[in-house]
């Protein structure tokens, strides 16, 4: 799975870069996500920008990740669009996840 | 090793001979390739030291039998030669020999071209063996895929197998298809009477493909049933038809957070009953796709916008049942999505919108035959065209 991280002030950024996130995918980017929380990383916005599909086991992947973080700190869900902004507002996770139209405006939302 | 020294000059034979046994090898005689292949024939021999001309059959000739023979083991060939000059080399290799020596023989340099044939020998041994482990693990992983598809497939059939058969209850007329994907996946779907008023009916999409995904759905099917332990809570009646599906989809999801351990799965569904003499429908929605809704007064399929958690993601999550007018002449749909990963003939992929259209241009049709067009139209059912997720659509028809 294609992933690039960067820090952005506090915040881990975590870029996908795939156009599909679907069971072939879910496990990796869960393994890869924890991984920064294990190295340290508190707060991580996750930019699905370019991701056009998104199926149910990569929302279990993310839900079992914002666990993970739990009270710890932030997982914030940047940049959804299309139908898989519409799978969040389908299954109400957009209502559990911090949800930011974009990576700075998620940056600059918590800042502020 | 075992080596063969084949000269038709006896005092060459023999000074080779007295080189090799003082290396510690075993060494055998043949004064020309005749001989030596008749030899190499009966013996196993890993090196060949030849001479190039000789009666009978010469080195070359006797290179290119051993390389055209399929021997069991590979055979290093060493060729002396006495010619000089890059013509004799390339004729000599193309015949098949590994190594040369000029005659007269230096003892020192044979010694060192005997050591390289070993490490080539001992080289090719161990890629021989390996071969042979690669070859037998790939077969019993052969042997264990085939024996998991076979099983998956039966699995398939079987898991249709428990979906419900009667499709006619009063004046409520249900019906559906059901297509596994290539390996079974988590979809499911039940319905069934409570009484003459009231059909209990949900569809639920495991997430995941796969055997655990397929096993949950089966357990839910177990749970859910009407003698399931979380069925038989309370009672299903007129009086609390309007919130025993949100009650029912809160205890499901305690079960799947707290008392079942089921991984990273998860499930969607829709969860409801249909109360005909009050002519309502009562539903809860649990992240599954949006359900669509035929009015019989408009005459329009429309899309019931709802939202809903799914069950099993997070504990103690609150469900609203959704209550909706069902007069004689309505439709409800409940789908998977596995028929929006479907694709036109384009290759864009199916969306709610072409469900919704394609529902509304059969909507004149009896549930039946709606299914089986509608199926057609997705190409389910062809052989040989497996889809990605199993594909599944419930309609349940209120007739007048």
């Amino acid at each position: 799975m294609k992933l690039s991280t960067h820090t952005q002030g506090e915040f881990t950024v975590a870029v996908i870069g795939e156009t599909r996130m679907d069971a072939a995918v879910a496990p990796e980017l869960k393994h890869q996500i924890a991984q920064l929380l294990d190295d340290g990383a508190t707060r991580i916005v996750l930019d699905l920008s370019q991701v056009t599909f998104m199926d149910s086991s990569s929302l279990g992947a993310l839900v079992s990740l914002l666990k993970m973080v739990g009270n710890r700190g932030d997982l914030i869900i940047a940049g959804a669009k299309g139908i898989v902004a519409e799978l969040f507002k389908l299954t109400r996770m957009d209502r559990v996840f911090r949800m930011a139209d974009s990576v700075d405006a998620a940056v600059g939302a918590v800042v502020a | 090793m075992n080596i063969l020294i084949v000269d038709d000059a006896r005092d060459m034979q023999l000074i080779l001979r007295r080189i090799l046994t003082l290396m510690g090898h075993q060494v055998m005689l043949a004064d020309h390739g005749q001989q030596a292949w008749n030899l190499i024939q009966q013996h196993n021999f890993q090196v060949v030291i030849c001479d190039w001309v000789m009666p009978v059959m010469d080195g070359p000739t006797l290179c290119r039998t051993i390389r055209d023979a399929d021997l069991p083991h590979y055979v290093y060939i060493i060729l002396l030669t006495g010619m000089s000059g890059k013509q004799n080399l390339i004729l000599g290799m193309d015949a098949g020999a590994d190594d040369f020596a000029t005659k007269p023989i230096v003892r020192e340099e044979l010694e060192v071209r005997i050591r390289a044939a070993q490490r080539v020998l001992n080289l090719e041994h161990t890629l021989e063996e390996k071969h042979r482990n690669l070859e037998s693990v790939n077969q019993s992983l052969s042997a264990a895929q085939a024996l998991i598809q076979s099983d998956l497939k039966r699995a398939a059939t079987l898991q249709t197998g428990v979906l419900p058969v009667q499709k006619m209850f009063g004046r409520l007329c249900v019906d559906w298809f059901f297509q596994p994907a290539q390996y079974i996946g988590g979809d499911t779907f039940n319905y069934f009477p409570i009484n003459d008023e009231l059909l209990f009916f949900y569809s639920i999409d495991v997430s995941g493909h796969g055997i655990s995904s397929a096993l949950l759905s089966m357990c839910l099917q177990t749970l859910l049933s009407s003698t399931g332990e979380l069925y038989c809570v309370d009672e299903l009646t007129r009086t609390n038809a309007a919130r025993f599906p949100s009650r029912l989809a809160e205890r499901l999801n305690y079960h799947l957070n707290h008392t079942l351990d089921t991984g990273d799965h998860y499930l969607t569904l829709i969860m409801g009953v249909v109360d005909t003499v009050d002519e309502r429908l009562y539903f809860v929605q649990a992240g599954h796709p949006q359900p669509f809704l035929y009015n019989p007064i408009t005459q329009r399929v429309e899309r019931v916008d709802c939202t809903g958690f799914p069950i099993g993601l997070l504990p103690d999550m609150e469900y609203e049942t959704i209550d909706l007018p069902f007069p004689p002449g309505s439709r409800f749909i409940l789908y998977s999505d596995g028929i929006l990963e479907l694709q036109h003939a384009s290759g864009a992929p199916m969306t709610e919108d072409d469900l919704q259209e394609r529902l509304q241009a059969l909507s004149a049709l009896p549930a039946r035959l709606l299914v089986s067009k509608l199926g057609e139209q997705l190409g389910l059912g062809r052989a040989g065209e497996d889809k990605p997720d199993d594909i599944s659509l419930l309609t349940i028809d209120f007739c007048g």
